[in-house]
C-alpha cells in the first residue's frame, strides 16, 4: 500500500469525511509532512473505492455545488491494520535494535550522535 | 465563475467525460476548498496531479472499453491513417492520369464519409457504405492500374471492408476518444516525410528511410501509447503495410513470393511495435516512481 493510500484510510479510521477534510487530516495526521493534491486524492480514493476498502457514505449540496464523503468499510480497515502491522514489524528492525544498544550503554556515556569508537567500546 | 474555477475547469478536461460528468464538480470543489483565498491559479502540484490523474483516468477507462468497440476503433484508426498517407502517395506519381487522380480523391472523400459515418448513421447504411467504398476504390485503381495486382489494391480497398465488418460485428458506436488525433497526425505526416524526398532527403540519407520510418514510428507509437490509448498505436501498426500480410501469406501459399522490400515493410513496423511496447513499459515505470499516486 502506498502513502497516500495508508493516509486516505487512517484519515478516516474516526468516521466519515469528505474530500478537503481528508487532505486536512492527512496533513493534521503526518504533522504537515503528507499533502494531498486534489488530483492524487481523488486517483487514490477512486482505486480504494475499487478493491472495495472505501464507500461512498453520504452527499451533500455546499455552494452549489456536490460534496460526498467516504467512510472506511470493514476490509479497508481491516487492509489498515495489516499494513500497520507490516510497517510496524519493518520499523522495529530499526528501532528494537537501537533500543537493546541504548540498554547496553550505560547512563550519562552515551552518546548524541552516530557510532563512533567510543560508542562501539563502551 | 472565478478565474481559478475556470482554470481548474480546464485542466479538468484531462479527466475522460464520463469522469467529469460524475466527480468534476466534487473535484474542483475541493480544489478550491484547498486554494489559499485570492489565488487565480492552482498551484503547480495541484495542476499536475489534475493532469496526471487524469491522463491515468483515460487509461484506465481505455482499457475497460468493450473488446469489439475497440477492436473497430483501432480500424477506423487506421483507415484515417490511410487516408493520411494515400493521398501523398497518389498525387506524387507521374504516372497517374488527371481522371486517375480526380477519382482517387473522391475515393478518399468516399472513404472520409464511411470512417464519419458510425457516429451519425444506423449501421446498415455504415455497412453499405463501406462495401460501396471498397468497390469504388477497386475500380479505381484498376482505372490507374490496368495490370494491378492484389498487392497494390489490398492496402487500398481492406480499410472500408474491415469497416464494413466490424460495424456489421457489433451495435456500440466507438467512443469519441480525440486526444490521439493530433499524435496520430503528427505520426502520420512524420511517416510520409521520413518516405518521401526533397526536404526530408536529408533524413533519408542519412539514416536511410528504414531507420527514419523506425525511429520515428517507435518514437510516435511509444508516446501516444504512453499518454491515452492503446488502439492509436495499434491503428498506426494496422495502417502502415500491415495489410500486405495477409496478401504476402496468399502469394506465399501459391508459392509466389512478393519482391524483398515487401517483406522489410512488414517487418520494420513489427520491430516499432516491439520498442515502442518496451520503451511504454520503462515510462509506465518511470512514472510510477516520479508521477503523483497512480492509484
Amino acid at each position: 500500500m502506498r502513502e497516500p493510500s495508508y493516509y486516505v484510510l487512517a484519515c478516516l479510521l474516526d468516521g466519515p469525511l469528505h474530500g478537503y477534510a481528508i487532505i486536512q487530516r492527512a496533513a493534521e495526521l503526518s504533522g504537515g509532512r503528507v499533502r494531498l493534491a486534489t488530483g492524487t486524492l481523488y486517483t487514490a480514493l477512486d482505486r480504494l473505492a475499487g478493491e472495495g476498502y472505501v464507500r461512498l457514505v453520504g452527499e451533500e449540496i455546499v455552494n452549489g455545488r456536490a460534496r460526498r464523503s467516504y467512510g472506511l468499510t470493514d476490509s479497508g480497515a481491516d487492509a489498515l491494520r495489516a499494513e500497520a502491522a507490516r510497517m510496524a514489524q519493518a520499523a522495529q528492525i530499526v528501532t528494537g535494535r537501537a533500543a537493546a544498544r541504548a540498554k547496553k550503554q550505560p547512563r550519562g556515556r552515551r552518546q548524541p550522535a552516530g557510532p563512533g569508537p567510543q560508542a562501539e567500546t563502551a | 465563475m472565478s478565474r481559478l474555477e475556470a482554470r481548474a475547469s480546464r485542466l479538468l478536461r484531462a479527466y475522460p467525460p464520463s469522469y467529469r460528468a460524475e466527480h468534476g464538480d466534487e473535484v474542483i470543489g475541493t480544489l478550491l476548498d484547498a486554494s489559499p483565498r485570492g489565488r487565480n491559479w492552482p498551484a503547480p502540484r495541484e495542476a499536475w496531479s489534475l493532469v496526471a490523474g487524469g491522463l491515468r483516468a483515460r487509461a484506465a477507462a481505455n482499457r475497460q472499453q468493450p473488446a469489439v468497440g475497440s477492436i473497430r476503433l483501432t480500424l477506423l484508426l487506421a483507415a484515417v491513417l490511410w487516408l493520411t498517407w494515400e493521398p501523398y502517395q497518389v498525387l506524387s506519381s507521374f504516372d497517374v492520369s488527371p481522371l486517375g487522380r480526380a477519382l482517387s480523391i473522391l475515393g478518399m472523400l468516399l472513404v472520409s464519409v464511411t470512417i464519419a459515418a458510425p457516429w451519425f448513421a444506423p449501421r446498415p447504411v455504415v455497412v453499405l457504405l463501406a462495401v460501396g467504398t471498397a468497390v469504388a476504390l477497386g475500380l479505381v485503381y484498376h482505372h490507374i492500374d490496368q495490370t494491378i495486382r492484389l498487392i497494390y489494391l489490398a492496402p487500398n480497398i481492406v480499410p472500408p471492408i474491415v469497416l464494413a465488418v466490424t460495424a456489421a460485428a457489433g451495435s456500440a458506436r466507438p467512443s469519441r476518444a480525440w486526444l490521439w488525433l493530433p499524435g496520430g497526425l503528427v505520426a502520420a505526416s512524420i511517416l510520409m516525410y521520413a518516405q518521401g524526398t526533397g526536404v526530408t532527403g536529408l533524413v533519408s540519407s542519412l539514416i536511410g528511410v528504414g531507420a527514419a520510418i523506425f525511429a520515428f514510428g517507435s518514437a510516435g507509437v511509444a508516446v501516444l501509447w504512453f499518454v491515452v490509448d492503446v488502439r492509436p498505436p495499434m491503428a498506426f501498426l494496422i495502417g502502415y503495410e500491415w495489410m500486405l500480410v495477409p496478401v504476402a501469406a496468399f502469394n506465399a501459399i501459391r508459392g509466389s513470393w512478393l519482391p524483398g522490400p515487401y517483406y522489410v515493410y512488414m517487418a520494420v513496423p513489427l520491430a516499432a511495435g516491439v520498442v515502442a511496447l518496451t520503451v511504454n513499459r520503462l515510462l509506465w515505470k518511470l512514472s510510477d516512481r516520479f508521477l503523483p499516486y497512480r492509484g
